[in-house]
């Protein structure tokens, strides 16, 4: 029992360390990241959409990106088209 | 003011891209839109040519492609073919409705093959119906899923085009060697598919497929992987994917397709999925050019002619009709002068237009019947008076149906004229509508297998569409919604209209006021779009 407490916390608390933060981002015209918290993006190395959970209270519709930023830093940052927000997240 | 089929010519809607990978509801909870409506929307987005591929059969291809050509969009005829017997390098995993990988052998890859020629739609047809063969190993079971054998697909390519297979479950993607091995049966006929679901990966993969045809020395193609027509049906579809797999939305997260990009794009938008492969869009036009064969023209099918007996199918069929005819016109004078007359008048008509086989062959059918309700009923049965089966309609009119036993009117004594039956203007063969009691049934298909041979006897197929009831509840359970709530409303239901489900749910007390809430709008929309759709063969 007491391991199995332990571990639900863990996964709870990875949870929260991996949780999408706000990013300032600049897109270009086709939504794409031009820069991420004020600093340049190199390179896009991909770019995926997530759709789901459109028949809850909370709908899901967001577009990921994995860029390389021009500190040569790795980011993933989505737009969510829900909230009309970006974000960034880390782990993913 | 009425404005005609839309018939443009192909200069005027030359468009960039092609779909040549395309599923409509025919490919059963893999696919949300019927073909027309695919077609129609090919049109909207200017379409030249447009390809239905359908999971492991071809069972709205000719609806597809009266429509598309109404809509002047040119039918391409194809499927997407499950395999069997190519091994795998990577454990299966699920596609996009549980299809793929759902249980055809181990590895159920998937590769879609494309109709150049009348020899190649007769290859896919005999492809698929060895796909489908040993599926029912208990018939009270529900069947296997189709898989075709990668050596008899190898020896039946003429015709046909391959393409690599789609992002998930496509041979490139599952077994590149197989893939490699595969190519060699399809020379200069052979494409590696490209796909751009966005998916995180699509880039790594892609890379991987590009090398791939460059060590094969093929050209690659792009392909959409449409499944929908419109972003509703893409909803539609993640509810088809529940269904497939038995569960809830929640449920089959990993099978489904995680965004609803699966919706026939516009030509422009499909190019720009695809920065780095240009090419591969631009070829997709070059290489449906090639695609010429049209499934709405003749196809040279033809009725058994009875040509492997000793005299000429006229002369077998006017030696059956004599022997009936003395039988039954014996004695009946005046008449039966008339009735030889019409019987003269009507074999030379049969024979002019080429018919007489197909008389013989439903007379020979007759006869089979005749001696299965020998041996199920017995010589001395009440039963056996019964007629072993019995033709209807039009078929009335004519004195050979009666005297070959398709009809039990005599047209001659009861003044009925041939024409709407037969005539010299027919331009196919004249409809026959041939009922058999139920209790021979069973026994008659396999005699009439034997008869022709597993090659020249099929069983026909209907198609269960939805309606209220299996809305209601396929639907429901998708969405996870009570199933006592969705009972009260299907009892409710009119049974029928699943369009009408919105308005009923109103009126339910109790449900009326939930109605609002996204899970029930979503239910609404679902069933109202689920409507009419195709759920199993």
């Amino acid at each position: 029992m007491v391991a199995h407490s332990r571990g639900a916390g863990t996964v709870r608390a990875a949870g929260r360390v991996n949780a999408p933060r706000p990013a300032l981002v600049e897109a270009h015209a086709d939504g794409s990241p031009r820069r991420v918290n004020r600093e340049g993006v190199a390179v896009i190395r991909e770019e995926w959409r997530v759709v789901d959970r459109w028949w809850t209270e909370e709908p899901l519709s967001r577009r990921y990106f994995d860029v390389v930023l021009e500190s040569g830093q790795h980011a993933v940052v989505y737009r969510d088209e829900e909230r009309g927000a970006w974000f960034s997240q880390r782990g993913a | 003011m009425v404005l005609p089929a839309r018939r443009l010519t192909s200069a005027s809607r030359r468009s960039s891209f092609v779909e040549l990978h395309c599923h409509s509801a025919y490919s059963f909870l893999d696919g949300a839109s019927l073909p027309e409506e695919l077609a129609v929307r090919a049109a909207e987005l200017g379409y030249e040519a447009l390809a239905l591929t359908d999971h492991d059969g071809v069972y709205g291809s000719l609806e597809f492609a009266h429509a598309a050509k109404a809509f002047g969009v040119r039918p391409i005829t194809g499927a997407e073919v499950t395999l069997s017997g190519v091994g795998s390098t990577e454990p299966p995993k699920s596609g996009g409705a549980g299809f793929a990988g759902a249980g055809a052998g181990i590895d159920a890859s998937h590769v879609t093959l494309l109709c150049e020629s009348q020899a190649g739609y007769a290859n896919l047809c005999r492809l698929l119906t060895a796909a489908h063969a040993h599926t029912r190993p208990k018939p009270a079971d529900p069947p296997l899923p189709p898989a075709l054998d990668v050596a008899l697909l190898k020896e039946r390519s003429d015709g046909l085009v391959c393409l690599s297979g789609c992002a998930r479950s496509g041979l490139a993607v599952r077994n590149p060697a197989a893939a490699a091995e595969l190519a060699r049966a399809f020379p200069g006929r052979f494409y590696v598919e490209l796909q751009r679901p966005y998916e995180r990966g699509d880039e790594r993969r892609n890379a991987a497929l590009r090398h791939l045809a460059e060590s094969l020395g093929v050209p690659t193609v792009a392909t959409g992987d449409s499944h929908a027509h419109s972003p509703e049906r893409a909803r539609l579809q993640d509810v088809l994917v529940a269904v497939a797999n038995r569960t809830s939305l929640e449920g089959c997260e990993s099978s489904r397709r995680g965004n609803h990009e699966s919706v026939l794009p516009a030509p422009g938008e499909l190019r720009d999925r695809f920065p780095l492969d240009r090419e591969a869009v631009a070829r997709t036009c070059e290489l449906a050019e090639r695609l010429e064969f049209d499934l709405t023209q003749e196809l040279g099918y033809r009725y058994p002619d009875f040509s492997d007996a000793d005299e000429p199918a006229i002369r077998q069929l006017a030696r059956v009709c004599d022997q009936a005819f003395q039988e039954r016109y014996s004695g009946l004078n005046g008449h039966k002068r008339k009735a030889r007359r019409r019987l003269d008048e009507e074999l030379a008509l049969i024979d002019r237009i080429g018919l007489a086989g197909f008389f013989l062959l439903h007379w020979e059918v007759l006869e089979l019947a005749r001696e299965c309700a020998l041996e199920v009923r017995g010589a001395s049965a009440a039963r056996q008076v019964l007629p072993p089966g019995r033709g209807r309609g039009s078929s009335v009119g004519s004195i050979v149906c009666y005297l070959t036993g398709l009809s039990h009117v005599d047209p001659v004594a009861a003044g009925l004229s041939l024409g709407r039956f037969l005539n010299d203007e027919l331009a196919g063969v004249p409809d026959i509508d041939l009922d058999f009691p139920r209790d021979i049934r069973e026994q008659l298909i396999v005699r009439v297998t034997e008869r022709y041979g597993h090659e020249h006897a099929a069983l026909v197929a209907s198609f269960a569409t939805y309606r209220s009831r299996g809305a209601i509840r396929d639907v429901g359970k998708a969405l996870g919604l009570p199933y006592a709530e969705l009972e009260r409303l299907a009892r409710l239901s009119d049974g029928w209209n699943a369009r009408r489900i919105a308005e009923e749910l109103r009126l339910v007390p109790g449900l009326a006021e939930k109605a609002e809430s996204p899970r029930w709008r979503a239910f609404a929309e679902a069933t109202y779009e689920i409507a009419g759709l195709p759920r199993h063969i």
